[in-house]
């Protein structure tokens, strides 16, 4: 790590921030392609070549259209609900490194906006504000959909949070640090399984994890099949219901963000973020990496969204706490002693 | 909260609209009789919710997510068909029984049709049978699709639509391909079929018929196997087969719950007792025994379509009962001949006039019995004109099932009883 | 006396007694073979109005005041066994006799036997018919549009509103054969203008 002048990080968080905005909007996009094809339909193609400004247009439909407030409303609550969710799902990518340092006109730049020692605690920390969105704007809009949304969301996301938390700690264990940048380093690292030498990438040595971790993502970013929050055909939108217009839209920002930030996460984690091939001489090569690895990611939750059913709420909860808790716990006692074991301080 | 506190929705007004039969075969479970009102929420969902099927009206007592009580509201569709029916001429009464149940149309005429030729005593032809058992089918296929289309949906699974509709479009084709509309067809005339069938409608059926099976098990491997979508459809809305009986259900809904009471094996009409097909019975009576059953029947329907196929191709009588007086006169020899212009234009103005009495049909509807019980009073008006749909009847079940289920699972047991609010509300 | 009815009578007196369930008794010429008419009638005497016979389909008259209790005997029949009930409706006999003035109409169904059997209760304007949700908690929406529909009345019935139409309708019930076809009342077309004025036809007495 180097240091670097303070307008340079926020030229750099700029960027990551517009970057981020774009691929939401691009998000949109790609996930109305896939579900498109996967049911035989063509999706968007009007607006643009093969449909490709639909997004901006749905902006500028979004940003035009008149802002409705339920009479019934809490006011303050109504307006700042859905930019909790906004705010916090664009922050958590403060953290996430694109790289390590770029030599560039001249100078070193950092591929990332902040390297914390706690970087990972502060990415679920962070999107754990993001329920609070959630909950205050179902309770705000007056609407008894919107309230059970709200609480569904709620049970949800405390449930979901704690098993993300816990799938994760076998990580830490295994790096040593809570700093995405150290474990992305310590990915690089070659692992040697007997003749066998592979990349030390955590999907290896945490499997479990790992897909536990996919599964309480998909949780924590509300989408299908645990969209109980706004289950359109039961809830009809849930929290978001009496949202219109730009208010809707920061919540469907914050959404797609949050998905595209859990990607990134996931692929630093456990896909080892932008290592790869080439990618220690060449920055960019890091990038490209990182961006097809979330796209992997974000393919997975589209996927999901075309091809499962919907829990019950009983049932997601029964999940958690009778399967996903006790395997997660198990995973950790057990990388724990291994830990210690090569350690050699566990007899 | 605000809304609580809303005059019209308060937790004492549900007992005037609770809707629980007095001596009704239910009780409810201990859980949730322990819970205060004070602490429960009346919700109303509908009449314009995503997944009640069009105005559907659901007013739910709710303590969390547990529904204590719940009370369907219907009648926003009204539009007193069977009032029009009974200041319409018999011929001109057919083609509102298609805007009942519109997602089948042509089993709504069959049945309306048929009641009209029981009462004037006459019979179409046998090839004009087979047709219509072909269009029947075929509807019967097409409404399934729109039924497991939208209860797939309903539960979340997204793409199940549109691979279903993507399969009644074909159907549709066919049906556009011999009368030229789609939705709501009027294809059953009294006494048969007036319009030449084209010569290519066979081969169009039979194109379909190869490739549905195959579509239909992808549908298949899609849904039965899958566990979420059996956690959320096993041991949901049980009816037992006496509740079942006692609730006056028919269709998937009856048999479903172990039941065999299919009115095309019990007392068959056109040419059914013909036909080598099965009908597929549930065992425990739950949303996903009726997913299954009306699975089967799609199955048993291209069974059904290919035997007629087979009995109707080199088949060359004629489609229409010409020979009887209550029957449209040929509108060939209108063009020619004054006498058989003079023929139609009488029965056109007219109509026909069936001897006094009383006939009641019912035919084996995708949803249920659909009867149809007119009475006639000697004049080219029916003096009675009353449909029995059977979605009407099988959403009365509602109340009874829905007893202690979640809200989740509401939406599941609106779609398993495969309501058309056409047809509810007619 | 030819030889012929010798020999069947011969027949009849020696051979063995018919089967009184057969199936084909249902459908017989001489509706009082029908089994369900025989059982009715030895059990309600002469509570039973009338029998008719008409395509096939055998209807039962019947005093109002037995209408739920033959119901009922027919229901739990061990032989009969019409345990189903398929429709519950009333037909308003207004144009076709004097009195009573509906017929209320239940349609019994055996699945045992594979037949239909309709049971008539013919009841004046105002006067009560017993419910048959006590039997089939199924009746209870059927009575209930039957009740919206024709204004009849339904005793025990846990639940007697209007159903398909408004609560607050007012304007009586529509499948009444003196109920215009376009209602009573002249509602106000919205964002119209008539061009043609309305015109008092010879059918409905109103304006098309």
């Amino acid at each position: 790590m180097n240091d670097q002048p303070i307008w340079l990080t926020f030229l750099v968080a700029f960027i990551i921030m517009n970057v981020l905005l774009i691929g939401m909007a691009y998000m949109t996009y790609f996930e109305r392609k896939v579900l498109a094809a996967m049911q035989d339909r063509m999706g968007p193609t009007r607006t643009g070549p093969a449909g490709l400004l639909q997004p901006i247009a749905d902006g500028i439909k979004l940003l035009s259209k008149e802002d409705l407030i339920p009479r019934a409303a809490d006011k303050w609550v109504f307006f700042f609900a859905p930019l909790v969710v906004f705010v916090s799902a664009i922050v958590t990518a403060a953290v996430i490194p694109f790289g390590q340092t770029a030599h560039l006109f001249g100078r070193d730049v950092n591929l990332y906006a902040t390297d914390l020692n706690v970087g990972a605690l502060f990415v679920m920390a962070v999107s754990g504000i993001g329920v609070y969105g959630i909950i205050l704007g179902a309770w705000a809009s007056a609407n008894r959909f919107s309230l059970l949304g709200g609480l569904r969301a709620a049970a949800q996301v405390v449930s979901y949070e704690l098993i993300l938390g816990l799938s994760l700690a076998g990580i830490f264990l295994l790096a040593g640090s809570l700093s995405l940048r150290e474990i992305v380093l310590e990915q690089q690292q070659n692992l040697s399984i007997g003749p066998l030498e592979i990349k030390n990438w955590y999907i290896f040595s945490q499997p479990l994890a790992f897909v536990i971790f996919l599964i309480a993502a998909v949780a924590e970013t509300n989408r299908a099949p645990f969209d109980l929050p706004e289950a359109e055909t039961e809830l009809i939108s849930g929290f978001h219901t009496e949202y219109s217009a730009f208010r809707f839209s920061f919540y469907f920002l914050g959404e797609y963000i949050a998905m595209i930030v859990i990607s990134l996460f996931a692929s630093t984690l456990f896909l080892g973020g932008p290592s790869g091939p080439g990618s220690e001489s060449h920055w960019w090569l890091g990038i490209i990496y990182l961006f097809f690895k979330t796209i992997i990611f974000l393919f997975f939750y589209v996927w999901l969204r075309a091809t499962l059913p919907r829990f019950r709420y009983d049932q997601l909860m029964g999940i958690a706490w009778k399967v996903l808790f006790p395997l997660v716990l198990l995973n950790l006692v057990v990388t724990a002693a291994i830990r210690l074991a090569s350690d050699g301080k566990l007899f | 909260m605000s809304t609580t506190t809303d005059p019209q929705w308060t937790p004492d007004a549900i007992d005037l609209i609770r809707d629980v039969p007095a001596t009704g075969t239910y009780t409810i479970t201990d859980e949730v009789q322990i819970t205060d009102r004070e602490h429960q929420l009346v919700l109303n969902m509908g009449p314009q919710h995503p997944s009640t099927h069009g105005v559907l009206r659901v007013i739910l007592r709710l303590d969390g997510e547990v529904i204590l009580d719940c009370d369907p509201v219907i009648g926003y569709l009204h539009r007193g068909v069977e009032k029009l029916g009974e200041s319409h001429r018999y011929a001109q009464v057919v083609p509102w029984t298609d805007r009942t149940d519109y997602v089948a149309a042509p089993m709504n005429n069959l049945g309306c049709v048929m009641a009209f030729e029981k009462l004037a005593g006459l019979e179409s032809p046998e090839r004009a049978q087979y047709w219509r058992v072909i269009f029947s089918e075929l509807s019967r296929i097409a409404s399934h699709l729109v039924w497991l289309g939208t209860h797939a949906l309903d539960i979340g699974a997204l793409s199940m639509s549109l691979y279903c509709f993507r399969e009644r479009e074909l159907i549709l084709d066919i049906f556009e391909a011999y009368c030229g509309a789609r939705l709501t067809t009027n294809i059953m005339e009294i006494g048969g079929f007036s319009r030449p069938i084209p010569e290519f409608l066979p081969q169009q059926i039979r194109d379909f018929t190869k490739i549905f099976p195959q579509r239909q098990q992808e549908y298949a491997e899609l849904l039965t196997a899958n566990p979420i979508w059996i956690a959320r459809t096993k041991d949901i809305g049980v009816i037992s087969p006496q509740a079942a009986v006692d609730y006056c259900l028919t269709g998937a809904c009856l048999r479903g719950s172990g039941v065999n009471y299919d009115i095309r094996k019990a007392m068959p009409y056109l040419v059914y007792d013909r036909l080598d097909f099965e009908v597929p019975l549930g065992t425990h009576g739950d949303v996903y025994d009726r997913y299954l059953v009306r699975m089967e029947e799609m199955r048993q329907a291209v069974r059904i379509i290919e035997q007629c196929l087979d009995a109707v191709e080199n088949m060359d009588t004629p489609l229409m009962a010409y020979e009887s007086a209550y029957v449209i006169p040929p509108h060939k020899g209108t063009m020619t001949t004054a006498e058989d212009m003079q023929r139609h234009f009488i029965w056109v103005i007219k109509g026909f006039s069936p001897p006094v009495g009383e006939a009641y049909v019912a035919v084996e509807h995708p949803k249920g019995e659909n009867g149809y019980y007119v009475v006639s009073d000697g004049t080219s008006i029916p003096y009675r004109f009353r449909i029995r749909s059977p979605d009407f009847v099988n959403l009365g079940v509602l109340p009874y099932v829905a007893q202690g289920a979640m809200l989740a699972d509401m939406v599941a047991l609106i779609g398993t009883i495969d309501i058309v609010l056409g047809s509810v509300d007619r | 006396m030819s030889d012929e009815t010798t020999i069947q009578e011969f027949r009849s007196a020696y051979s063995e007694p018919e089967d009184i369930w057969a199936r084909d008794n249902y459908f017989h010429d001489d509706v009082e073979r029908h089994p369900a008419v025989r059982e009715a009638r030895a059990a309600f005497g002469p509570a039973i109005v009338d029998v008719v016979r008409f395509r096939n389909e055998t209807t039962i008259h019947v005093q109002p005041k037995y209408y739920r209790e033959l119901c009922n005997y027919l229901r739990t029949h061990e032989r009969l066994a019409f345990v189903a009930l398929t429709d519950v409706t009333a037909v308003d006999m207004l144009k076709l006799r004097t009195t009573p003035r509906f017929d209320v109409v239940a349609l019994l169904y055996s699945i045992d036997n594979r037949v239909r059997l309709r049971i008539k209760a013919g009841v004046d304007d105002g006067e009560p018919v017993p419910s048959l949700v006590p039997i089939w908690p199924g009746a209870n929406w059927l009575e209930r549009e039957t009740f919206d529909m024709f204004g009849i009345v339904f005793e025990d019935h846990p639940n007697l509103k209007r159903i398909l139409l408004a609560d607050d309708w007012d304007e009586g019930f529509p499948l009444r054969k003196d109920y215009p076809l376009r209602g009573w009342k002249e509602y106000p077309s919205y964002n119209t203008e008539r061009m043609v004025p309305r015109t008092r036809t010879r059918w409905t007495g109103r304006g098309v």
